[in-house]
């Protein structure tokens, strides 16, 4: 598990702590938490990545919440945060992300990136943005039913490329 | 709310993030157990999700997994299963996407076998009924002989030891060709054949045509110029070169 998802849950949380060693100190409390309290899950309410993914998540932000508190005398800028986020990210450009760009407008990936990835609730989110509560849960909604069609299409291409493999490998055999 | 409703408020999307205020998680919790395709459409949203998590996935230090494990195993000795086993493992599209695919290559492969069994059974039929066809032209070529106004019938005169035998010979001295019609010929076994004899003057018999047919038939023999009388015996099978008049079935006067 620690394999398969630390890479995606690590993304999660370092979008929110903003820092390495922070999000790496996070991360390990999460493996730990959710070894202790596996019992927890309820695979009837959701995907055990879903459910790992909030115990980072809250995790995250609980974390960032002790962090700031403590540490009033942090001077670091918000611009400094950014560029520090920005240098993070470019060490993994990957295409992944160049695709997730074509799929979403800027106005539904702000929506999900600060929802899920930067632990935002919905109503500081509409404060930030400027828009009302129901325009977030639209906007959210369609972001997800984009990543759902781009999914579907995805799954296609590859049962076409896998039927079509199959049958130059039977034609082949013949 | 209705489902439509639900499914249209954007709450499902954050009702899997856990999102939600206390009494709408419990609303949509109720509606997800009345409607279970709302169940489905959950799943396909943390799918997405995954998907974009996984998009923006970043590497950790390899040894702090190491490490998480090493504090996992010594801390947890106890549990003997690792995490991944103790609970199912998340929707992976991939496992009914390769059914679905073994599923079509089979499904093809069974089309596939039964089109080459129904094309062998064509082929063979198709033959059938060449070989018919060309008994059945045959059999006209032979009407054509019988009708010849140049033919004469002989009916075999029968033995007194086989007195039921019913034989005719069609013999046309114009055109040199012999048939024979048999009717009714004494049964012979497995190992014995019918053989036909020409007879000439004081010529020792003349061993013609072998033959082991059915009663009602029509076919071809040989024709011997100047035979007086043909016979026919029972012979072992394959024939003999000389008759075995104790099995002499009957003959055939054709001069005079």
């Amino acid at each position: 598990m620690s394999h398969q998802y630390g890479p995606s849950v690590y993304g999660i949380i370092l979008r929110i702590v903003q820092n390495k060693e922070t999000a790496e100190e996070v991360l390990q409390n999460t493996l730990l938490k959710v070894w202790n309290k596996i019992e927890q899950y309820d695979e009837s309410k959701g995907t055990l990545f879903t459910w790992v993914s909030i115990v980072a998540r809250n995790s995250a932000l609980d974390t960032i919440r002790l962090k700031r508190y403590k540490a009033f005398d942090k001077t670091d800028s918000i611009e400094d945060s950014v560029s520090k986020v920005q240098a993070i990210y470019t060490d993994h450009s990957s295409i992944d992300v160049e695709k997730i760009t074509k799929i979403l407008d800027d106005k539904y990936k702000v929506i999900i990136d600060k929802l899920y990835l930067e632990g935002y609730s919905q109503s500081d989110l509409a404060e930030e943005l400027g828009i009302p509560l129901g325009t977030v849960k639209t906007r959210l909604r369609k972001a997800i039913s984009l990543l759902r069609e781009n999914l579907k299409k995805d799954k296609k291409v590859y049962l076409g490329v896998f039927i079509i493999s199959l049958l130059v490998w039977f034609v082949l055999c013949q | 709310m209705t489902k439509n409703q639900i499914q249209e408020s954007g709450l499902l999307e954050l009702y899997v993030l856990a999102e939600l205020a206390p009494d709408e998680m419990r609303m949509i919790a109720a509606a997800i157990e009345q409607y279970p395709d709302l169940r489905e459409e959950c799943r396909e949203i943390e799918i997405a999700y995954k998907y974009y998590a996984d998009s923006h996935a970043v590497q950790p230090n390899k040894d702090l997994i190491d490490k998480v494990i090493n504090k996992i195993s010594n801390s947890n000795k106890a549990k003997s299963q690792p995490i991944e086993t103790t609970k199912k493992k998340s929707f992976n599209f991939w496992i009914p996407l390769f059914l679905a695919a073994l599923g079509c290559c089979l499904w093809n492969l069974w089309k596939i076998s039964n089109y080459n069994k129904e094309k062998t059974s064509l082929e063979k039929k198709v033959r059938d009924c060449e070989e018919e066809q060309k008994a059945t032209q045959t059999k006209y070529a032979i009407y054509d002989q019988l009708n010849d106004p140049n033919n004469r019938i002989i009916e075999i005169e029968a033995t007194e030891k086989y007195p039921q035998t019913q034989l005719y010979l069609y013999t046309n001295a114009v055109a040199g060709k012999n048939y024979i019609q048999v009717q009714n010929l004494p049964p012979i076994s497995a190992n014995q054949s019918y053989q036909l004899w020409s007879l000439r003057g004081d010529n020792p018999p003349t061993p013609m045509d072998v033959f082991q047919v059915e009663d009602n038939q029509i076919f071809e023999v040989a024709y011997v110029f100047n035979t007086d009388t043909y016979a026919i015996t029972i012979e072992d099978r394959g024939g003999k070169e000389s008759p075995n008049l104790e099995n002499l079935i009957g003959i055939i006067k054709v001069s005079g």
